[in-house]
């Protein structure tokens, strides 16, 4: 699966964010989440943008140690064979992917296919699109 | 018979299946027929129901229509 | 600790210095957060006599125990001070994603006191905080200002500013936020005008915690499911508060030319179908489900808006049918930092006045050229601004024209007429700021609902009780937007902070807060004699429509008035008696 984000039927409330990060980090705040999505008055016009995982899979390919895998569909991090070095997060290339608190890569996993941002926009902006 | 005009607004205009989602439709019925049928004929739950205008004067449930008449139904609404 | 940071952030203008406390948890206990928690704050830093515009004052901003969570629509920032226009004690809410930002940088509440003998701005990134010289940015409109600090910080800082109209003491200036949210009521911009506080500008990385998080989001998954995106919400979303306008105008309380009539003739311009057709994208504030704002575009002017109350007021009580000039004028006020709910209330006023030849202030209804020069003159106080910007009541006390006076307390009337919904003059007369239309909104059961419109019959209780309902909902915080139960906000309330809550404990905070609102307006000398409508609601018959020949009698509205006096507890003067007070632990 894929997400897919539709910047028209945002309203920037960012529940996805405080979703993703209070499922995954037990903590609502939006710098912890998998995705990012902005909505803003620039030069007095709305922009409403998102980074989203696209499963590209640049990170595992960057990834040194093994740690990140492509595994039954999903993107899996193991805790213990990541190294803090950081080259996946310079292999993203929407810059989606970002440490968390201790410096682990936040790794989309899907939410097993039913994720957690897609249950929680209220308007439709963000949806699953079926991939690969 | 006759027919009643009728207006659906904001998230009611999703009942008005026959239209588009304008929330705008004529509707056929018995002379005498009151909002409340109407509002069963739509599958308009009534506890979302605020505002019922008939012919631009406020109406009830109970309101009878007649061939010609003007329906408006508002949602309930908060704050302001 | 789930919901509060337990931190308050304490600027001290006259000395330019910056402290931290920890937040007063007994307090928070017993007034929540937001409105009822600033209130508490200020009631106990800010003594009798004390000159709004004075440094004594103090500029409360405040978040809920809710703010920078999942709990849907809880993205408001309460703004608590003394209020120039009024003299009241004064809360006045702003969306957006302001008080999102300050509780990120980890705190509940930026309390402002003194003055600043130099304009500065107020900057917030987590734990560094500091005052800022701001001369760059003083005489600047909201707009440009925040335009210019997100080219400096970046465009995820959030910025709280006040406009020309604040910087010149305007006493219906207002405080802006994310370009086009406003704390539009009582003076709140001129507050921070006089303390030459040009802006706040914050930007928080830190998270918001809860007791018992997983509970939290499965009760707020429910309820953002089923009781939030339902179709009683969802008007917000399909259309925004520019369908009241339609509400109003079929049963007669729109008001039209200063409150002169109660239906407009050229309403088809402003109705909600007229905004939906100019309207580019939907906006919400932080957290929001529903997303109330329009961003559109008419004619040669882009801006989220005009809301119902800049519509009537500004619009049909004006004698503008024009969506356009209504929009444009609506951006010169968000620019300028004025409240267009009183802006358009005055112009309303300096109307009525030429036309009835009292006082020729040279504008009539529907003048279109003239109403939208007047923001700018109002904010610079230049002109025939600098008598406007003295606001209806003492424009009344200099030129005459007193029982057209529309305003409770010094507080220019919001967009319902009472005389079509007299419940809603009880809520004008007794809300603390003056006439104010988010204290209580009994219309929607009145006028827009199935109660009767024109009696006095239940309407005491009616208001006390939304008082009380939306007072303990403004403080935790939850937009007016959402019609949740009691019940719920409790549940979701002791799944944040880990310990029981009912919805009678809710419901005793929302009086104590009302109460406590009340007791800071009786300490200032206010009383009985202040809860009074102006003559016209008394005794101007409306001349068409729905609520043709009506009035709000006067000796209905003072039966009406006692009757509520009573069931609150309180005497005959409006004062709560010892024993209300001892059981509302406010002895």
């Amino acid at each position: 699966m894929k997400l897919k984000f539709q910047p028209e039927k945002c309203i920037g409330c960012h529940l996805c964010e405080l979703a993703c990060s209070g499922y995954k980090e037990g903590v609502f705040n939006p710098a912890l989440a998998r995705l990012q999505v902005s909505s803003k008055y620039k030069s007095y016009n709305l922009v409403n943008e998102a980074r989203l995982c696209d499963r590209c899979l640049k990170c595992v390919d960057a990834c040194t140690t093994g740690a990140l895998k492509f595994d039954a569909a999903q993107l899996v991090l193991n805790g213990d064979e990541c190294v803090n070095c950081g080259a996946c997060f310079e292999a993203c290339p929407t810059g989606v992917l970002r440490p968390g608190g201790q410096g682990f890569p936040l790794v989309c996993d899907g939410c097993r296919g039913d994720p957690y941002c897609v249950k929680w926009c209220p308007h439709g902006a963000l949806l699953v699109e079926e991939a690969r | 018979m006759g027919t009643v005009k009728i207006e659906l607004r904001g998230p009611l205009a999703r009942y008005g299946t026959r239209d588009k989602g304008t929330g705008r439709m004529e509707m056929t019925a018995d002379n005498g027929v009151t909002v409340l049928e109407i509002l069963n004929q739509l599958h308009i739950p009534c506890h979302h129901v605020g505002l019922i205008v008939v012919n631009g004067k406020k109406g009830t449930m109970q309101t009878a229509l007649r061939e010609g008449d003007h329906l408006i139904i508002f949602p309930v609404v908060a704050g302001g | 600790m789930g919901g509060y940071q337990g931190l308050v952030l304490r600027v001290d203008l006259t000395n330019q210095k910056v402290t931290t406390e920890r937040l007063n948890m007994e307090w928070a206990a017993d007034y929540l957060g937001g409105k009822g928690l600033g209130m508490k704050y200020l009631y106990e830093e800010v003594g009798p006599g004390a000159g709004a515009l004075a440094p004594e004052n103090k500029l409360i901003f405040m978040t809920g125990p809710f703010t920078g969570t999942i709990v849907p629509c809880s993205g408001k920032l309460s703004i608590v001070t003394k209020s120039p226009a009024s003299g009241t004690i004064l809360d006045c809410s702003i969306g957006g994603s302001a008080a999102v930002e300050i509780k990120r940088a980890g705190y509940d509440a930026v309390i402002i006191e003194g003055k600043s003998d130099h304009p500065v701005y107020l900057l917030i990134e987590d734990d560094r905080v500091e005052l800022r010289e701001a001369k760059d940015y003083w005489g600047l409109g909201c707009h440009d200002t925040e335009e210019k600090f997100k080219q400096t910080y970046g465009d995820d800082y959030s910025v709280l500013s006040t406009g020309p109209a604040g910087e010149n003491l305007v006493t219906f200036a207002c405080i802006t936020s994310d370009m086009y949210r406003q704390a539009g009521r009582g003076g709140v911009g001129a507050v921070m005008g006089s303390k030459m506080l040009k802006a706040v500008v914050v930007k928080g990385t830190g998270g918001v915690g809860a007791a018992d998080i997983q509970k939290l989001m499965e009760v707020a998954h429910n309820a953002f499911k089923n009781d939030l995106l339902t179709d009683t919400n969802l008007w917000a979303y399909t259309d925004g508060t520019p369908m009241i306008v339609e509400l109003s105008q079929t049963t007669g309380i729109l008001p039209t030319n200063n409150f002169q009539q109660g239906n407009f003739d050229k309403f088809a311009g402003i109705k909600s179908e007229s905004v939906t057709a100019a309207r580019l994208a939907k906006k919400g504030c932080t957290s929001c489900g529903l997303g109330c704002g329009n961003f559109i575009k008419a004619g040669d002017v882009v801006v989220e808006g005009p809301e119902y109350e800049t519509l009537s007021v500004a619009g049909s009580n004006c004698g503008i049918g024009d969506l356009g000039a209504i929009a444009k004028f609506n951006n010169y006020c968000d620019a300028y930092g004025l409240d267009s709910i009183s802006t358009g209330g005055v112009i309303a006023f300096a109307m009525e006045m030429t036309e009835k030849g009292i006082h020729d202030f040279g504008i009539r209804f529907g003048d279109v050229e003239k109403y939208l020069e007047l923001p700018g003159l109002i904010a610079t106080r230049r002109g025939l601004g600098a008598e406007l910007a003295n606001g209806v009541k003492k424009l009344a006390e200099t030129y005459g024209g007193r029982e057209f006076a529309m305003q409770v307390k010094g507080l220019e009337f919001p967009g319902y007429d009472p005389r079509g919904s007299w419940g809603m003059g009880l809520a004008y007369a007794t809300a603390p700021r003056g006439a104010c239309h988010m204290s209580a909104w009994p219309v929607a059961e009145e006028a827009y609902g199935e109660r009767d419109p024109f009696t006095i019959e239940g309407k005491a209780e009616l208001v006390k009780d939304l008082q009380h309902y939306n007072a303990a909902k403004f403080s935790l915080i939850l937009c007016d937007f959402w019609a949740l139960s009691f019940d719920l906000m409790a549940e979701m309330l002791a799944a944040l902070l880990g310990r029981e809550i009912t919805a009678g404990d809710l419901e005793l905070a929302g009086e104590r807060i009302f109460n406590l609102a009340r007791l800071f307006n009786i300490r200032e000398g206010m009383g009985a004699k202040d809860d009074v409508l102006p003559e016209r609601i008394y005794s101007h018959p409306l001349p068409g429509g729905a609520t043709m020949g009506k009035t709000l009698p006067e000796g209905e509205f003072k039966k009406m008035l006692a009757e509520y006096y009573s069931l609150r507890g309180w005497d005959e003067n409006g004062r709560p008696t010892p024993e209300k007070l001892a059981r509302l632990g406010l002895a």
